[in-house]
């Protein structure tokens, strides 16, 4: 149908009374893809489909021109789904060799990405001990053995440490650079800062905006979500810094945070409100669906 | 496909299946002393302890490999299921590997399985024959072997559809024991002049490993033929409509 390395036309997908996707349809190009939204958005739903996992109730599903099951199996996808769990009585090293013969990738390959990905010597040990970030890594080091034309990454940052997390964007870079399309999910947005992938941006199954990163992502991006004890304090204070405060239902309050010294001001506030000790406060992570409807909202 | 049978065999040895077995062999080898006290009287010529022996090796070693068939057959339908809430399933498809060899290799894997615990069940039985020289054991050891791989795979055929369509571990394990007994019971109950029923062939076939009957050609390949279907109806139903996911 189309040309896109991904095709969703009009696709649903229920499960009982739950509407996962509801008829969405976008195409992904080469080259960095996001998908991103809140925690049950139904990012994963659309990569499960996208992996040939799962198959849609309704419309139509395309993966690099063909039926995305065939694709998988084909070996021309390296994908990370969002639930794993391998051959755990086996080490790394012995893992990945077996999934490197299934996809015929070279020994002297699974040992250039343990390298990349700083596995060191966890993978000469039993995968039944491996922290969750070290099993990331091994998911991660395992869907890009083979140099697939096409990654699929499920929530690919989620464990990892921020110098993996930068590393991991580098080698995404540099892929994608190489003609590799990488398609990719997540809530946290600050991980992919910087990067101007096309992005679709989804919303309790349905498309809320698509279009690069930079135009879309921008509001987002400068985001803060802040979780305090006296939550009214810092909204009154904020609003009349003159800052784009608001206040959720569930108390927390969300910042759009203009530039460095709007930034600055909200610290300020917390400090001069003796909260500083007390307050947790996190940029461009959209796991709150209602802070990401409020962002949405502010003009 | 062969690295990934090689993978699920050690996957599959790592669940406690051989002490499974062994506590198996040695319940079905107390279960035939406790059935043949009562009866046994020694002859002149034979001591108690050789005639209990003889009695424990025709009637405990055999029907411990029936129920190592079942074990096995239940641990192949465990394992799919596991895989399932595990996530290994999830990676698996989403390798170059297509979803019949991901399901023949836990059928091929389950049946060398069912094969070396049989023969080391059976192992078990054979040394202590020939050692106390008991005379002959009641089947030949390649049919009984035959047979208790053809009827783990019938086990095996039945299960795998519940696991499919149940997907979690525990519920496909109660509802494949209750299947297997309702096999049982209703082999029991419907009588001989429906012997054409797979349940009747298969206690036919049981009764044929405890030594207690012959087997006829026809029911050995239905006992051959009536997996088929039903293993079918599992790879279709997997290959076709079954979701990974949610």
């Amino acid at each position: 149908m189309g040309k896109g390395v991904v095709v969703f036309d009009s696709v649903t997908k229920r499960f009982g009374e739950v509407t996962a996707l509801d008829k969405i349809s976008f195409t992904l190009r080469r080259g960095l893809n996001f998908l991103v939204g809140p925690n049950g958005s139904g990012k994963s739903t659309a990569i499960n489909i996208m992996l040939g996992l799962m198959k849609q109730d309704a419309g139509f599903v395309e993966v690099m021109g063909e039926e995305p099951r065939k694709v998988v199996e084909k070996g021309l996808v390296g994908a990370l789904p969002e639930k794993y769990h391998f051959y755990d009585f086996m080490t790394g090293v012995e893992y990945l060799s077996l999934v490197a013969e299934i996809k015929g990738a070279s020994r002297d390959d699974v040992k250039e990405l343990i390298d990349a990905l700083s596995l060191g010597d966890y993978v000469n040990k039993v995968i039944r001990g491996y922290s969750k970030g070290t099993l990331q890594k091994v998911a991660i080091v395992q869907a890009l053995l083979g140099d697939p034309p096409l990654l699929i990454l499920d929530e690919p940052f989620a464990n990892l440490d921020f110098w993996t997390s930068r590393k991991l964007i580098d080698i995404l870079r540099d892929k994608a650079k190489k003609n590799v399309s990488v398609v990719l999910s997540t809530h946290a947005l600050s991980h992919i800062k910087g990067l101007n992938g096309y992005t679709v941006v989804v919303r309790k199954g349905r498309i809320v905006k698509v279009g690069y990163a930079d135009e879309v992502l921008g509001k987002l991006w400068r985001t803060a979500v802040v979780k305090t004890s006296e939550p009214e304090k810092i909204v009154n204070r904020l609003v009349k810094l003159g800052l784009k405060a608001r206040l959720s239902k569930r108390g927390l309050v969300v910042v759009v945070l203009e530039d460095e010294e709007e930034r600055t001001k909200l610290w300020e506030t917390v400090k001069d409100l003796g909260l500083l000790e007390s307050v947790e406060i996190s940029y461009g992570v959209l796991d709150e669906d209602e802070a990401f409807d409020m962002v949405m909202q502010v003009d | 496909m062969i690295k990934l049978v090689l993978a699920e065999l050690r996957e599959l040895t790592r669940f406690p299946l051989i002490d499974i077995c062994l506590t198996a062999t040695l319940i079905m080898v107390s279960l035939g002393m406790l059935w043949m006290i009562p009866v046994a009287e020694p002859s002149a010529s034979q001591s108690i302890v050789d005639t209990l022996l003889k009695q424990v090796l025709f009637y405990g070693f055999n029907s411990a490999q029936i129920f190592i068939a079942f074990l096995l057959a239940i641990t192949s339908s465990l394992s799919i299921a596991r895989d399932y809430e595990m996530g290994k399933m999830h990676v698996l498809l989403t390798l170059p590997v297509s979803r019949k060899s991901y399901l023949l290799s836990k059928i091929i894997s389950s049946l060398i399985l069912s094969l070396v615990a049989s023969a080391f069940s059976l192992a078990v039985g054979v040394i202590p024959n020939f050692y106390f020289n008991l005379g002959k054991l009641p089947s030949p050891y390649i049919q009984t072997l035959t047979a208790i791989v053809l009827l783990s795979m019938f086990y095996m055929s039945i299960f795998l559809p519940i696991t499919l369509i149940l997907k979690k571990t525990l519920p496909s394990i109660l509802t494949s024991i209750a299947v297997a007994l309702a096999i049982e019971a209703g082999s029991k109950l419907i009588g001989e002049q429906y012997g054409f029923l797979p349940t009747l062939c298969y206690s036919k076939l049981a009764y044929y490993l405890l030594g207690l009957g012959s087997l006829d050609t026809w029911v050995f390949i239905a006992s051959i033929l009536y997996p088929i279907p039903f293993l079918l109806a599992g790879i279709w139903y997997f290959d076709k409509r079954f979701e990974v996911g949610k």
